[in-house]
């Protein structure tokens, strides 16, 4: 259409008249909210959760192996010689030298400094720094994930003071030339692109200054209409008016895309730098920043995981501009250009791998903090899980469940289970497995599976006994008879033991040991229910408990986790902590913000507790849960309780060596039978799970009434190691209710009963 | 007499010399106690561990005998024991720990109290059963005025302290002793205090 001169500039006089008004109204109003975004919250970043960071000491109980695995969790780049590069080790023969990265913690900065460590049978043997010996390094924490809110956004904030220079070079040579030149808009640079856009016909090159991509990522959506590459141009104006240089480059290294993992996108060098790499951006060798930078054009097109043929021929773009521009020598081009593109190969592993564990943190902090804080504010969380120690328990559920289906057990796939383990002296969660398949996160059957606990309940009835020692001690006989009480409710109740015999009368410890139903459950009635009932409020049982025999055999339904909270206390030595997952929690700008301490309560005197461990013990040398020590070494001494309940549907195991306490528990999500009993499924998984955690010895403290001694089985008459049927046996030598006895008297005991 | 006359004779006669036997033996079998040379313990002491202000109002709280902390390993054993419970002998603690914990005493003087506890509780995840680890949380807790809870990590400590009767263990349970006497104050109960400074030898 061909219009008059008059026309046209009649319709450009228009135009700028509305533009006019447009400014003059619409300008504050866009200059206000420009700048209240800018300075206010200008990002959301979700808190960051870590692991327990690992503790290098002489003494340590870690072999190379482990230190290994967590320095290569952690990223480090393994070289043939150490030199001075954070983030990089080198093994030499049974040394390791390493180079730490440092890291801001609760109670002070750890610095990055080079550590030698030697290690011999399996412990560290040596560790010094700097030439001299060093009582104790810390390294940095894992992360292992993040609470995010529903955008999925996650930063990893970066200070341009911090960013090195030679990226920045880069990413103005190929991005922004004449970034500190011009205000806001390059003319030329879109007078280019005009010329190019118009050439080609279509939308090929952007003449964006960095400062444009800044506003259309953080303030704008992505339209591409000519109407908002007005507006772009305009808010890049004033953001340059109000904003230096400096901030507006750092606000863009912080806000530009590089990528998408599943719904979850990538914004930031800082972020992408971990993610692609598994470094921080200081750690980066000159072709992985060419690399980063290439992908700013196109993150899909150019995503080096999927398109690396693509990637790759822009980064060696990339890097010939980074010769132009005088950021590398010429020399090295033709090195760079032919490396590899220096991706890790676990990306974004660090969301969420472990759910189960994940979710109990998130079920803690739901306690102190709004969700809406967690996402946003940048706190720094750390906790108790320690990876080793989890990948132990990963392995052991998740292969054990598939051995005992392949036998055949819980048929279809349908077995499932959960493990945790805590440290026994103050409650502290090592590792949450709440899936056989540790990477869903679905539904949390340590924390969640409200199940019967049967016979795995049984020691707090013991323990009621024990407490009263003036009429029960370990050797007392109770009957394993058969008897029926008549319940309020109407009808009999008659326990039944495993084996459907009836042993007579036998000694407490072995009726523990053996899991005798019939002689709990007469020890339950004649010690009274509601002190059975005491006691397991005491071991931290919350719920309302039914006042009925049953009971004592576990007709109970609680959690692993609640399990596990009994056992605690049992294994503290009668002093009751909660069950912790975090340890403490920095704030955004890394001070101090809340901290979870140490509480212990006794709850229980250590004797009775004393006793209770001895025969806790005894449960696996002779009982119940002997065949461990198929597996095992039997001087671990290990202590704990095996666990089934009616048709098999459930299979537990509780037990503790000196540096773990850990709870199994097998059973369907459709409550079936599991055709498993405590010590054929759920004691497996815990076996597994100690075979591979290096457990120490379990050494009971031994409160100072208790002693050593000699019984008879069959009598509970105290005598000598050498008198016939005579156990091993712990007893509180202040008692009156112990009867002695001599190997002759033991002998004609005998002969008279079974004449 | 005939045959059945002679066996019921000697079946008596058995009888008498069975029971003579098991009453000689019961006489001189040293590993039989003598009762009347044993004298049982005083009844055990229990003391509320939860005084009014904070008992719990839902909770069934049951006394908790401390008698089992304190008391002493007997000059005289009841009778010998072939095979004694391995003594809960504290063993040397680590250079890791020691130097924990000096800092900890460091950062104690400054009145650095959670910070001092921090480096503390880094000591006790290295030594569990650590006395002077706890000792020195108890310490910690009085000056914050967390009365309770010091005496519960006094009482820990008690747990710990080396069976045998030596003058370091001795010292220790003073110590601790004085901290439960001194919470026990804190806490406007001077009768337990009392109780408590009852067992500082």
């Amino acid at each position: 259409m061909k219009l008059s001169l008059r026309q046209c500039g009649g319709y450009l006089f228009k135009a700028g008249i509305a533009v006019v008004v447009m400014a003059v109204l619409g300008l504050p109003f866009l200059d206000a909210q420009l700048r209240e975004k800018f300075e206010g919250k200008r990002w959301k970043i979700p808190a960051k959760v870590y692991a327990s960071p690992m503790d290098l000491y002489v003494g340590a109980g870690l072999t190379q192996q482990d230190v290994i695995d967590e320095i290569e969790r952690l990223h480090y780049r393994r070289i043939s010689a150490i030199g001075d590069e954070p983030g990089s080790y080198a093994v030499v023969g049974s040394r390791v030298d390493l180079v730490t990265r440092g890291f801001n913690f609760w109670d002070g900065k750890e610095p990055s400094r080079r550590v030698t460590i030697l290690f011999r049978n399996g412990q560290v043997k040596m560790l010094s720094s700097g030439g001299q010996s060093v009582a104790l390094i810390r390294l940095e924490p894992f992360q292992i994930g993040g609470i995010y809110g529903a955008d999925k956004e996650d930063r990893l904030l970066v200070q341009l003071a911090h960013v090195p220079d030679q990226f920045v070079q880069t990413l103005l040579a190929v991005e922004d030339r004449l970034f500190y030149q011009h205000s806001g808009l390059s003319l030329r640079g879109i007078a280019r692109a005009a010329w190019v856009n118009i050439k080609e016909g279509g939308w090929v090159q952007g003449g964006s200054t960095l400062t444009q991509q800044l506003v259309k990522n953080f303030y704008l959506n992505n339209e591409r209409t000519l109407s908002r590459k007005l507006l772009e141009a305009v808010m890049a104006l004033l953001l340059e008016v109000h904003y230096s240089k400096e901030e507006v480059l750092e606000a863009y290294l912080n806000e530009v895309y590089l990528g998408q993992q599943g719904s979850w996108a990538i914004h930031g060098v800082g972020l992408a730098s971990q993610y692609y790499f598994g470094q921080p951006l200081a750690g980066l060798k000159p072709e992985q920043m060419a690399l980063l930078v290439a992908i700013i054009k196109g993150p899909s097109y150019y995503n080096p995981i999927r398109n690396p043929e693509r990637a790759r021929a822009r980064r060696n773009q990339v890097l010939q501009m980074m010769v132009e521009a005088g950021v590398i020598e010429a020399q090295q081009l033709n090195v760079l250009r032919a490396s590899p593109l220096g991706l890790v190969s676990d990306q974004g592993r660090s969301t969420n791998q472990y759910p189960g564990f994940m979710s109990l943190v998130k079920r803690q902090l739901s306690e102190t903090y709004a969700s809406e804080d967690l996402q946003s504010e940048g706190l720094r969380i750390f906790t108790t899980l320690d990876p080793r120690v989890q990948a132990a328990a990963e392995r052991a559920l998740q292969e054990g469940v598939r051995a005992l289906e392949q036998k055949g057990k819980g048929k279809g796939g349908a077995l499932q289970g959960g493990l945790i383990v805590t440290a026994p002296d103050n409650g502290e969660v090592l590792a949450l497995v709440g899936d056989k398949n540790p990477r869903y996160a679905g539904f949390n059957r340590v924390l969640d599976a409200k199940r019967q606990v049967g016979s795995i309940i049984k020691p707090a009835v013991f323990l009621a006994a024990l407490e009263d020692r003036e009429r029960y001690q370990l050797t007392s006989l109770v009957d394993d008879v058969t008897f029926s009480i008549s319940l309020p409710s109407g009808g009999d109740w008659q326990p039944k033991n495993f084996d459907g015999q009836s042993h007579g009368p036998v000694l407490m410890v072995d009726a523990l040991a053996y899991s005798y139903n019939q002689a709990t459950a007469q020890l339950a009635m004649e010690v009274g229910l509601d002190r059975v009932i005491d006691v397991l409020r005491r071991l931290g049982v919350q719920q309302t408990l039914p006042v009925v025999p049953a009971i004592s055999l576990g007709a109970v339904e609680l959690t692993p986790m609640e399990v596990a909270k009994v056992y605690q206390t049992i294994a503290a030595d009668g002093f009751s902590s909660p069950i912790q997952a975090i340890r403490e929690i920095l704030d955004g700008k890394g001070q101090p913000l809340k901290r979870y301490p140490l509480e212990v309560k006794q709850v229980f005197d250590p004797v009775s507790i004393g006793l209770l461990q001895f025969a806790l013990q005894e449960v696996m040398y002779r009982g119940t849960g002997r065949s461990i020590y198929g597996r095992l070494p039997s001087s671990l001494g290990l202590a704990g309780k095996t666990g089934t309940t009616n048709e098999q549907r459930d299979s537990w195991f509780a037990g503790m060596s000196g540096n773990y306490l850990a709870v199994a528990w097998l059973g369907r999500d459709d409550n079936g039978s599991t055709r498993l009993t405590g010590s054929s499924g759920a004691l497996k998984i815990w076996g597994d799970f100690m075979r591979q955690a290096s457990p120490t010895p379990y050494e009971p403290a031994w409160a100072a009434d208790i002693e050593l001694s000699w019984a008879s089985s069959t009598s509970g008459r105290l005598t000598r190691r050498e008198c016939p049927d005579s156990v091993r046996i712990a007893i509180d030598v202040r008692y009156q209710s112990l009867k002695k006895s001599s190997c002759l008297g033991e002998r004609l005991h005998q002969w008279w009963k079974n004449r | 007499m005939g045959v059945r006359g002679t066996l019921s004779q000697g079946a008596a006669l058995l009888a008498v010399c069975a029971s003579v036997l098991v009453g000689c033996s019961t006489l001189l079998d040293p590993y039989l106690d003598k009762e009347s040379s044993y004298s049982p313990p005083p009844r055990p002491m229990t003391y509320p561990p939860h005084l009014p202000s904070e008992r719990s109002p839902d909770s069934v709280e049951r006394d908790v005998t401390l008698q089992a902390l304190e008391r002493e390993p007997q000059e005289q054993r009841v009778f010998e024991l072939e095979e004694k419970a391995p003594p809960a002998i504290e063993a040397e603690e680590p250079s890791v720990v020691i130097s924990l914990l000096n800092t900890a005493d460091q950062q104690f003087r400054h009145q650095e109290y959670e910070a001092a506890a921090a480096t503390v509780e880094r000591a006790l995840r290295i030594s569990p059963r650590s006395t002077q680890a706890y000792r020195r949380l108890a310490e910690i807790r009085i000056q914050q005025g967390r009365y309770s809870a010091a005496e519960q990590m006094a009482r820990k400590a008690l747990l710990y302290v080396v069976r045998a009767r030596n003058p370091q263990s001795l010292v220790l349970r003073n110590q601790l002793w004085t901290i439960i006497a001194n919470a026990r104050e804190g806490l406007g109960d001077h009768q337990g205090a009392a109780d408590a400074r009852q067992n500082i030898r």
